[in-house]
């Protein structure tokens, strides 16, 4: 299976190919008064507005770094309604995933796999569905 | 205008201004096409015959209140309290400028200030000059989705506020009157990020915004006045949040936020609590 890595700084996470819309680069993005700490902000793409995510907040592991908040990329994602903008500290890798090596822990992440990466060394990452993790009330979720 | 005249155009526009209050009146518990039609068709009316009669004050506020009631009809603009009733403020107005006109007196500064009510609302006669005869022209073309705002700034970023929600905007003032009573004010830092936002300073702009049941004076750094805005609706990923009605893209690219003054008021009693 074909999937982007998304890095949020040390944190990776899989999403497959076919649930991605683009990458783009980090315009200035536009705060939310009143919104959750999962929502950065807003930005301009093609027209519409984008919303971006801090993507380790809508998952529940804590507030978003000051280094999710510079994130210089963005990776367009289906979400449960619509698309929305993930912050990723890195550009996106292209990796074709193998067989799960473990169980995700819950409908936002599927499943574990392995990376393997001459220059990391082997890691994993957890295979995201973000049809199920990018909904409203996951995003609206105070921390 | 001569005596002659003054009795004319009044005995003409009288009957549909007690038509237009009866009217408004109605408005305020639903939109109705028919009674639409009819308000627009009464004020275009009172519009012309002031015009033909050379009462330009009359005809410039008749012709405000046309395009506002088009507005209205066209899906453009709610019918907000604030606005239905500052029409109906408006017509007993004009009545009582047109008694005035007819015992001779001068009207100048009551139509001043029939004139600043309605410019609160953005629509303006400068653009569209009244048509002095003629059938009721059909509700002019707007951008869709496009409304009238006023815009602020607080904190180096601006805001849009949707006008159909503005009372009237205050500069450097210490405290705001509406209709003889003094409103709250909070800031609208302070409002928007209650953890993050600076306290207003006690001078500054003021706009005054009405909510469900009362309104607030919210201080800002700068009104930088008001404008057509294309409102975009939020991403649908997003959760609900009440201060915000939408967003617009400005020419630059970068995104504006659109306020909800309803929202706005909700939360200013929050903060006026802690």
């Amino acid at each position: 299976m074909r999937a982007l890595i998304l890095s949020v700084g040390a944190r990776l996470w899989a999403v497959r190919l076919d649930q991605t819309r683009e990458v783009m680069v980090t315009t200035s993005l536009t705060p939310i008064p009143g919104a959750p700490p999962s929502v950065l902000g807003l930005c301009h793409r093609r027209g519409d507005v984008l919303a971006v995510l801090s993507l380790p907040t809508v998952l529940g592991l804590g507030p978003p770094s000051a280094e999710a908040r510079a994130a210089a990329w963005l990776v367009v994602v289906d979400a449960g309604q619509g698309v929305a903008g993930l912050a990723v500290t890195r550009i996106p890798e292209l990796r074709e995933l193998g067989e799960p090596v473990g169980s995700g822990d819950g409908p936002a992440v599927l499943s574990v796999h392995r990376l393997d990466d001459e220059a990391a060394g082997p890691r994993t990452v957890g295979l995201l569905d973000t049809d199920a993790a990018l909904t409203p009330v996951r995003i609206g979720q105070p921390q | 205008m001569n005596a002659d005249v003054t009795g004319r155009f009044a005995d003409e526009a009288e009957p549909r201004l007690a038509a237009m209050r009866a009217g408004l009146q109605r408005l305020e518990s639903g939109l109705d096409p028919d009674l639409m039609a009819e308000l627009i068709r009464d004020s275009h009316t009172i519009t012309g015959v002031a015009a033909a009669a050379g009462g330009d004050e009359v005809a410039s506020i008749a012709r405000h209140m046309e395009i506002l009631l088009q507005e209205i009809g066209n899906g453009h603009r709610p019918a907000s309290a604030a606005l239905v009733d500052t029409l109906l403020h408006t017509v007993s107005g004009l009545l009582t400028i047109i008694a005035r006109l007819r015992e001779g007196g001068d009207v100048s500064e009551l139509a001043q200030a029939q004139r600043a009510a309605l410019e609160a609302f953005g629509a303006s006669p400068a653009a569209s000059p009244p048509t002095p005869t003629g059938p009721a022209p059909d509700p002019a073309p707007a951008p869709a989705g496009s409304i009238r705002c006023l815009l602020v700034e607080v904190g180096q970023r601006a805001y849009a506020l949707p006008l159909d929600a503005v009372i009237t905007a205050a500069e450097g003032r210490r405290g705001v009157c509406v209709d003889g009573v003094a409103v709250d004010i909070v800031g609208l830092g302070e409002t928007l990020d209650p953890e993050g936002g600076a306290t207003a300073p006690s001078v500054g702009p003021v706009v005054v915004l009405t909510g469900a049941d009362r309104s607030y004076g919210f201080r800002v750094d700068a009104v930088l006045g008001p404008r057509n805005v294309v409102v975009k609706g939020l991403p649908a990923v997003l959760p609900k949040m009440s201060m915000l009605s939408g967003a617009a893209i400005e020419v630059d690219g970068s995104v504006l936020c659109v306020l909800s003054g309803p929202g706005l008021v909700e939360r200013a009693k929050a903060v006026v609590q802690r």
